[in-house]
């Protein structure tokens, strides 16, 4: 069953090699902040090293995400509603998309991601947990209601959505090669896809 | 004249036990930590860096701090004042719930403090003073007190 297959599939490049960097350090910098956000020493100064990291590769994501190769690019993979519910019709079906870059859905996923990440740093910049080690740079330039009190608030909070949001990527990743027989991680590392053209 | 004693004998316990309204007491807590907070400001952006040293102004602040140290605020953590019963304060419920944990935290933050004063003579020992005090507030403020 694999011969015929292989023999009208084509090996695509779908990522270049700054989304696929990018990609896996923003994981390790990702889960670092929040290990240590969480369970880290009270001096907080490495999560604040992890926090502007995942700060700056969010911001040239950002950039790349305009100015970049196609598949990297927004206005290649966010989708109109339409063909978001299309695709989901789909997405039962036990094969694989065969999709090029971001699907309708994964496009979503991912700039939900960013947005998130953004709020998260941003916020992070501007905390003042009144504990005068731990003071986010800019805590001193917004009025202290934000800086004490509702910035940390959605700090906490956008920090569980984020892991919420993370576990649904990784979980759609785990059903995609399970029940699609598609390997999405592969492609993540070495850039390139095989895709099947029979159908 | 006899009512009158009377009513007092009443009234005089529950004052004794209630010497301030709820929110009196929760305004001088938030004192003492403002208190607190005063000192640190002080001491802090010396200890980082972000101002020069001034060995008269960090002695000033670090003794203030071995005196805050001596105060007993559990008593202006009475039950009823959590941020369930009343508005305009962040103390969380879970202070009553873990007396213990409270207590213990609090005793790590005055230790802390008591130090500050024979660490205040000197940038190199400073900071690892701050450090510490400020991981004290930390810790607690994680646990007991709402965002
Ligand atoms: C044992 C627990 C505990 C420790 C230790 C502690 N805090 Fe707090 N802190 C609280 C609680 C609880 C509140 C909320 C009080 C309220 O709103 O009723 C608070 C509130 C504050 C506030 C806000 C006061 C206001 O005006 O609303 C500041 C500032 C503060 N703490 C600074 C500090 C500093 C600085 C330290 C360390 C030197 C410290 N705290 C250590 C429990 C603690
Ligand atoms: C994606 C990046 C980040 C993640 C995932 C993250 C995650 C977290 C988490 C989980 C906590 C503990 C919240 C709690 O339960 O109380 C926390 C606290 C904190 N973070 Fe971050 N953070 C990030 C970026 C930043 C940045 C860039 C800064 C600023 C330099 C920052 C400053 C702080 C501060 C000051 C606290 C303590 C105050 C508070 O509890 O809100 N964070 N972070």
């Amino acid at each position: 069953m694999a011969e015929p297959r292989r023999a009208q599939s084509r090996i695509l490049t779908v990522w270049d090699p700054l989304v696929r960097l990018l990609h896996w350090c923003l994981v390790v910098a990702f889960f670092a902040a929040w290990g240590l956000g969480e369970w880290g020493p009270n001096q907080m100064t490495w999560h604040f090293y992890f926090g502007y990291t995942v700060g700056a590769l969010v911001t040239i994501r950002v950039i790349w995400g305009l100015v970049g190769p196609r598949n990297a690019r927004f206005t290649s993979f966010l989708y109109k509603p339409g063909e978001v519910i299309a695709y989901l019709r789909h997405l039962p079906a036990r094969e694989p998309s065969n999709w090029v870059g971001h699907n309708p859905l994964g496009g979503w996923s991912v700039l939900a991601m960013l947005g998130l990440l953004i709020v998260q740093v941003a916020t992070g910049l501007v905390s003042d947990p009144q504990d005068f080690i731990n003071v986010g740079p800019f805590a001193q330039y917004v009025p202290s209601s934000i800086s004490t009190s509702l910035a940390p608030s959605i700090h906490e909070l956008v920090s569980t959505l984020l892991l919420i949001v993370v576990g649904i990527h990784i979980t759609a990743i785990a059903f995609y090669l399970h029940w699609k027989g598609e390997n999405l991680v592969k492609p993540m590392i070495t850039g390139k896809k095989v895709i099947d053209e029979r159908d | 004249m006899r009512k009158t004693l009377l009513a007092l004998t009443f009234v005089l316990p529950a004052a004794a036990a209630f010497a301030q309204s709820p929110e009196d007491t929760v305004k001088a807590r938030q004192g003492y930590f403002d208190l607190l907070g005063a000192q640190m400001a002080v001491l802090a952006p010396m200890a980082q860096g972000k101002m020069d040293f001034d060995a008269a102004k960090a002695e000033t602040a670090a003794k203030n701090l071995g005196a805050l140290a001596k105060v007993d605020i559990t008593p202006l953590f009475p039950e009823g004042t959590s941020n369930a019963d009343l508005m305009d304060t962040r103390a969380l419920p879970v202070i009553w719930e873990r007396g213990d944990d409270f207590k213990a935290k609090l005793s790590a933050m005055h230790a802390a403090a008591s130090e500050m004063e024979a660490a205040a003579g000197s940038l190199e020992t400073l900071g690892p003073a701050v450090g510490k005090l400020g991981g004290a507030c930390k810790a607690c403020h994680d646990d007991f007190r709402a965002k």
